[in-house]
């Protein structure tokens, strides 16, 4: 699901390319598995809730749960989480944070 | 109140605690969609009213602080009203002071809910005698703000030309419903025409990639990189005083005290605008921006609890944006709840209170505990375990759902040509507040000016 290696020390792969859509990227082959799966599982949820005769709504609310819960496992997030480790615990001092300050303004748009 | 209710409440809050501070974390997701649903599960449930509200209030306490710590430490807006915030919150993070910043933001809430609550019970009680009145004149209330929020905004003219076309969209689109017998004549279809105005802007994403040129000359990004430093969260005192100056803490009491008559307006323009004002002139850009990010969470707060609370004790009709929005399903939710039949007639004030107050207590402690000691380990987990490819999926899977149960297949399509109009304008410089206001107004622009 996840790689533990740092990625900053492993180049991205050229041919895999992110966009931004809604504030954040997203591999365009991924959405549409995601997109495809999330709807199907509402409407295969629907469709057993209109053949149960039971609630559509908590079957859909469900059916779009499991999608979701699917799509999170199979797929990576495209972000690089970095843990700037600091030893001191002490009172944050913000003279000396300002060199932990990442420089991701421009990229986090 | 028997027993059985006095634990249902509580229990109803800590389950809105849980589900929300999880579902706040996540970027990018709007509060009507998230909260719609899940309130409209529980009424539609039979869980008892008087929980409900509990929950509710509970809810979007959590969901308007749980939102604004990913502004605070990664940079993406947890949700709509977060995104006024991620100017100056940026600004602080990029100085290092996240985790000052989160803890400003939680006395900002608390200032927000303190005030917001005995000030809207107020205004309730003061307005109640009025309530017939204003049933009257709620949709020419709405003009009002449309024309006011369009002014008030940065493209002035695009959104007062914006109004007129979006009304005959939406009165359109329901009349046509109504013809066809997509929809009873006298029914309304009001849950798809909001989630079309919030999802608009991503609806026209989405469909632009599926235009082979659009998509390809995207401009193609390697991931963010999104540093999070362990100092910032570990040791953290819980010790409220000396998180705010004195000038944080008047500023923010005083918009809170101001946001909360103007239950009328959309909580997203009135926190871009008023915490603009709270941050005034004087001293240095970080001063300024603390100010303005204690304010805004104080705004936002107040704003959500006097737009639940106001019409819902008052009227019993949704006459602010957040009721019509969010806690729309407190108002109606057929068949359980009716504009006729509805919190506002089931609750009695002292219910009303204790509801209120109960939820919002306890969302007030625990967030501010969770917010202040774990706001790293829960955003570690989400930027790292969650694919902005699922939330989006989630997305499109809650809007089919809602999109088909409020009039069936062909209302998909309805909420798709909303989305990519509404989205179009969004993107075009209208704000959704000035969207928002203007799907209220619609029936008495319809009415009244054509």
């Amino acid at each position: 699901m996840s790689t533990d290696d740092p990625f900053e020390a492993r180049p991205l792969d050229d041919s895999e390319q992110y966009i931004e859509v809604w504030n954040d990227l997203v591999s365009p082959r991924h959405l549409t598995w995601s997109l495809v799966g999330c709807a199907g599982a509402t409407a295969a949820a629907l469709f057993i809730a209109t053949a149960l005769s039971s609630s559509l709504f908590l079957w859909g609310l469900g059916g779009s749960v499991v999608g979701f819960i699917i799509c999170a496992v199979v797929i990576t997030p495209k972000r690089v989480v970095q843990i700037t480790a600091t030893d001191d615990i002490a009172e944050p001092d913000p003279s000396a944070s300002e060199l932990v300050a990442p420089a991701v303004a421009g990229d986090a748009r | 109140m028997d027993i059985p209710l006095l634990v249902q409440m509580p229990f109803a809050a800590i389950a809105a605690i849980l589900l929300y501070t999880f579902i706040g974390f996540i970027p990018g997701t709007d509060e009507t969609s998230v909260l719609v649903p899940v309130t409209l599960a529980l009424v539609l449930s039979g869980v008892d009213p008087i929980v409900v509200l509990t929950f509710f209030i509970s809810a979007i306490v959590t969901l308007n602080l749980t939102n604004a710590i990913p502004t605070a430490l990664v940079g993406l807006p947890g949700g709509v009203l977060s995104t006024p915030m991620m100017e100056d919150s940026l600004y602080l993070k990029n100085h290092g002071r996240a985790a000052e910043t989160i803890k400003k933001m939680a006395a900002g809430s608390a200032i927000g809910t303190v005030v917001a609550i005995p000030v809207s019970l107020i205004i309730a009680t003061a307005i109640t005698p009025y309530a017939e009145t204003l049933r009257q004149y709620g949709s020419l209330l709405f003009v009002i703000g449309a024309v006011v929020l369009a002014l008030l905004g940065s493209n002035r003219l695009l959104s007062l030309l914006a109004i007129i076309p979006m009304s005959l969209l939406f009165q359109g689109l329901l009349s046509l419903y109504r013809d066809q017998g997509v929809i009873p004549q006298d029914g309304n279809i009001s849950v798809s025409f909001f989630l079309g105005i919030t999802i608009g802007p991503m609806l026209v994403s989405i469909l632009g990639l599926l235009n082979r040129r659009t998509r390809e000359s995207m401009p193609r990004r390697k991931p963010v990189t999104l540093d999070i430093s362990r100092q910032e969260m570990s040791g953290q005192s819980l010790v409220p005083n000396q998180i705010l100056t004195r000038g944080e803490t008047v500023r923010t009491g005083l918009v809170s005290l101001v946001t909360t008559p103007l239950f009328f307006l959309s909580p997203v323009g009135l926190t871009f605008l008023l915490g603009k004002a709270a941050e005034g002139r004087t001293g240095d850009r970080l001063t300024r921006a603390n100010r303005s990010v204690t304010a805004m969470n104080g705004i936002a707060h107040a704003s959500y609890l006097s737009g639940t609370i106001i019409p819902l004790l008052a009227v019993g009709i949704p006459l602010s944006p957040v009721a019509i929005g969010p806690a729309q399903a407190l108002f109606n939710a057929p068949p359980v709840l009716s504009l006729d039949n509805n919190l506002h007639h089931m609750l009695g004030t002292g219910q009303f209170v204790a509801a209120v107050v109960i939820g919002a207590l306890l969302a007030l402690v625990s967030t501010y505990f969770i917010a202040v000691r774990y706001s790293y380990q829960i955003t570690y987990f989400v930027m790292r375990y969650i694919p902005h490819e699922a939330v989006l999926g989630l997305f499109v899977g809650f809007i089919l759902l809602l999109a088909y149960l409020d009039a069936g297949l062909a209302n998909i399509f309805g909420v798709l040509l909303v989305g990519v109009a509404c989205g179009t304008f969004n993107k075009l410089g209208v704000g959704y507040g000035v969207q928002f206001m203007t799907l209220y107004a619609s029936p008495w622009i319809v009415q009244n000016l054509l």
